[in-house]
């Protein structure tokens, strides 16, 4: 009789103790994140532990898909004006795009503006504002109806430049969760320099991410909870310049040809990074009728933070917001 | 011999402690705050401590590091438009300073900290 109470003392101990590590066990989130250098910024992938293979397997495709782009936006770049340059289906579909949210803009939008805001020095600097005489000579050459292309080519009107970086990287991201799909990985985060796409859920609960406040120090913008969607930033405090206490930021109007300083910062949630990345920017090209308007066609959440550091949720923004 | 003797339920209830220390450990101190170096695809972890690091000898980049017991900045960088020494202090988790033309970053990590999984900017 002793020995057997003793025994189920034990037994119970035991179960105690197995609790306890079991719970203490969960401390540790079962991810791994990642950070590396890649397309022009810092990437941050997260994903459940013991999936070497699939990280090398993204950073890899990170850089063999930033380098076709580029390499193809600069031989585009490069052409002389008339001339059929053959594309891959990749940039085919950018090109698409681009067409889209050239329309969604009425023109604001435009990937040949980086005819002009090239003359500035973005995206990457040093900067400087041309003269008035350089400007007025390449704003002639801009504008997306100077271009017409193919599934298989383009060709320019003009000795225009384009750039996609407004949503290139989005569409990169998009191709990475393909490849963490076809992996069957069905929980984790790619973080392309604050271009998040949120797959599936944490454990039991569902990703937070938080929209940065550009004031240091200061508490998050907000912060929102959602699951295979997508979350996106454009803002005027990363990538600017000041010149003659006037900011410029590298987000041009292709209706006006100048730099606009909207809004503080924008945020989108999509289905896709892509288009999550895209409408950030023409949302930060537009006022705010215009947006709501846009956004309850793309049915696209949107947070504002103005100017004057007004917070405006539409389009179902505070439906995703956790408190923080 | 009696079961369980004293020596028994001394070792358990260390053993309990032990497990239960965790939970109630302070996750709000700097203690879970990691501070990494990232340039280009490699990343190392610096020490949170008062010192000033020059990263050419070690790593190879044009640029002086400050870092301190809960935060870092980076002073001094060959960077043409001074991005990153204009940042200032990174302090929060998950907070970032980029130099783009060295393609170096230093970011405070909180490893345990559960509320954020990633910041939109």
């Amino acid at each position: 009789m002793r020995q057997n109470s003793c025994i189920s003392f034990f037994k119970l101990l035991g179960s105690i103790f197995l609790f306890f590590i079991i719970l203490t066990g969960c401390k540790s989130s079962g991810y791994e994140t990642r950070s590396f250098y890649s397309m022009g910024t810092i990437v941050e992938i997260t994903l459940p532990e013991n999936n070497t293979d699939v990280f090398e397997k993204l950073v890899a495709k990170m850089e063999e898909l930033n380098d076709k782009i580029s390499t193809e936006t600069q031989n585009i770049n490069n052409a002389p004006t008339g001339k059929d340059i053959s594309i891959s289906k990749h940039f085919y579909f950018l090109l698409q795009r681009a067409a889209y949210y050239n329309n969604l803009s009425s023109g604001k939008f435009d990937i040949t503006i980086y005819t002009i805001s090239k003359l500035y020095g973005f995206p990457e600097g040093p900067y400087s504002v041309p003269d008035n005489e350089t400007i007025k000579k390449h704003v002639q050459k801009a504008g997306f109806e100077n271009i017409s292309f193919t599934p298989k080519t383009i060709s320019k009107k003009t000795d225009l430049k384009i750039d996609t970086g407004a949503y290139s990287k989005g569409y990169i991201v998009d191709l990475l969760v393909d490849i963490l799909k076809k992996n069957n990985i069905n929980s984790g985060i790619i973080n392309a320099g604050g271009d998040l796409y949120l797959l599936g859920t944490k454990e039991n609960r569902q990703w937070r991410i938080a929209i940065k406040n550009p004031d240091k120090g200061k508490k998050y913008l907000s912060v929102v909870s959602f699951t295979n969607k997508a979350v996106v930033t454009s803002g005027n405090y990363e990538r600017y310049f000041i010149d003659n206490q006037k900011r410029y930021t590298h987000i041009f109007d292709a209706e006006t040809f100048e730099s606009v300083n909207n809004y503080r910062s924008v945020s989108v949630i999509a289905q896709t990074t892509e288009e999550a990345d895209g409408l950030a920017t023409v949302f930060y090209l537009m006022d705010i009728d215009e947006i709501g308007k846009i956004c309850s066609k793309t049915n696209t959440p949107v947070f504002i933070y103005t100017l004057d550091s007004k917070k405006i949720r539409m389009c179902g923004w505070q439906k995703y917001e956790v408190s923080h | 011999m009696k079961y369980p003797t004293k020596t028994d339920i001394v070792v358990i209830l260390i053993l309990l402690a032990v497990c239960l220390f965790p939970l109630f450990e302070d996750k709000t101190t700097g203690k879970d705050k990691k501070l990494l170096l990232l340039i280009d695809k490699n990343v190392y972890e610096l020490p949170l401590k008062k010192q000033t690091l020059n990263l050419k000898q070690q790593y190879g980049v044009n640029m002086i590091v400050e870092t301190d017991t809960n935060r870092a900045r980076i002073t001094k960088s060959d960077c043409p438009e001074q991005i990153c020494v204009r940042y200032g202090w990174v302090e929060e988790c998950g907070e970032i300073s980029v130099c783009v033309p060295n393609k170096t970053a230093i970011q405070i990590k909180c490893e345990e900290k559960k509320e954020i999984d990633g910041i939109s900017q």
